[in-house]
């Protein structure tokens, strides 16, 4: 309103950017600069995400009662802990799946989390078969200040399937599991 | 012709900024590993059995409870080469003769494994009754046919009713 009603000055350079952004490659190196010189403002004001993985790897040597009970868990502050953080106003997700080549099958590899859920947020707290596609685990749709720890619980499940010679030892399967965070 | 330039910035900020809030995504890895040790478990389908010879049992001086009389266990493994059931009676002082009580399975063996598959009396210490070679995942149900042989020297009064003889068989199963 206030450009309309103001500075012819104004409206020239507001046109002049406007047709540089429009034209994109085919402009001038100067114009070339002003629009990464705008990208760059863009992205400092941008929200971001951040995720630490502070239990990178977790292993489960199920005892005799595990194999009585045909799985291992390990949950709380056993699990598997990642910390969150976003400056988006309207919160962050974070989703786990499974990737690469599991040698535990999906289906034994159950996860939930007790972490409570941010403001009308959500969380997992069922235990749910790990997918290859993202699962969401946990959410806010409130802005978070610092980091977040949000806990993984694991339980394998039908452990006798899955063998191991006598002896001394174990043989271990391991799969791997990828946490996303989406600001929303 | 102001406010047409105004218009365009406007929805090219637009265009800007909402990608940039859309693909804000970091991730992370954590690996989960299983360690698997051998093991083995048994239960004990047929906790208790009573024999009690007829006329024609005194005649054959022996009393059989086999097949789908005989005492039953089930037994799994996640041992990749097997593993093996055994019985023993450890009674100090067992009530029936070692050498009078008889043992033997016609459960089909494991793959690669063995059975007791003639009678034998029951020893203190254990001896295989059952075997395979390869992990047993799902529960697979072993039959011990017992035999009490001698029956004549197991005395009881001429009054009404019976006298117990009572021996306790204990099974193991061991991952191999």
């Amino acid at each position: 309103m206030i450009a309309s009603d103001g500075d012819p000055n104004m409206t020239r350079s507001t046109c002049v950017a406007s047709l540089c952004l429009l034209l994109g490659a085919g402009v001038p190196a100067a114009a070339q600069a002003e629009r990464s010189r705008s990208a760059e403002a863009a992205s400092a004001k941008a929200t971001v995400a951040q995720i630490n993985i502070l239990t990178p790897a977790l292993v489960l040597a199920p005892t005799a009662t595990d194999y009585a009970n045909n799985f291992v868990e390990a949950a709380g502050a056993s699990g598997l802990q990642v910390q969150v953080k976003s400056n988006s106003i309207t919160g962050m997700s974070l989703s786990v799946r499974s990737s690469g080549a599991p040698q535990i099958a999906l289906a034994d590899f159950l996860v939930r989390t007790t972490t409570d859920p941010g403001p009308l947020g959500f969380r997992r707290s069922t235990y749910t078969a790990l997918p290859t596609t993202d699962l969401l685990m946990w959410s806010t749709l409130v802005r978070v200040n610092g980091w977040r720890t949000v806990t993984t619980d694991v339980r394998l499940q039908n452990i006798f399937n899955y063998n191991d010679a006598g002896g001394a030892g174990t043989t271990s399967y391991t799969n791997t599991l990828t946490y996303t965070l989406v600001v929303q | 012709m102001k406010r047409t330039p105004l218009l365009a910035s406007a929805l090219v900020a637009v265009a800007l900024s909402v990608p940039a809030a859309s693909f804000a995504a970091t991730t992370g890895t954590a690996t989960v590993t299983l360690a698997a040790s051998a093991n083995a478990m048994i239960q004990i389908l047929d906790p208790a059995i009573t024999l009690t010879p007829t006329t024609t049992d005194y005649a054959n001086d022996f009393v059989d409870a086999a097949g789908a009389a005989g005492l039953r266990v089930q037994v799994k493994t996640n041992s990749s080469t097997g593993m093996v059931l055994m019985v023993r009676c450890a009674d100090a002082a067992p009530q029936i003769a070692l050498a009078d009580l008889l043992v033997r399975t016609q459960t089909a063996a494991g793959t690669g494994g063995t059975t007791l598959a003639a009678y034998s009396a029951i020893t203190a210490a254990n001896q295989n009754l059952w075997t395979t070679t390869v992990a047993q995942h799902l529960w697979q149900i072993v039959t011990t046919d017992v035999r009490v042989q001698n029956l004549i020297n197991y005395d009881d009064a001429i009054s009404a009713g019976t006298t117990d003889y009572t021996n306790t068989l204990t099974y193991t199963v061991v991952a191999q």
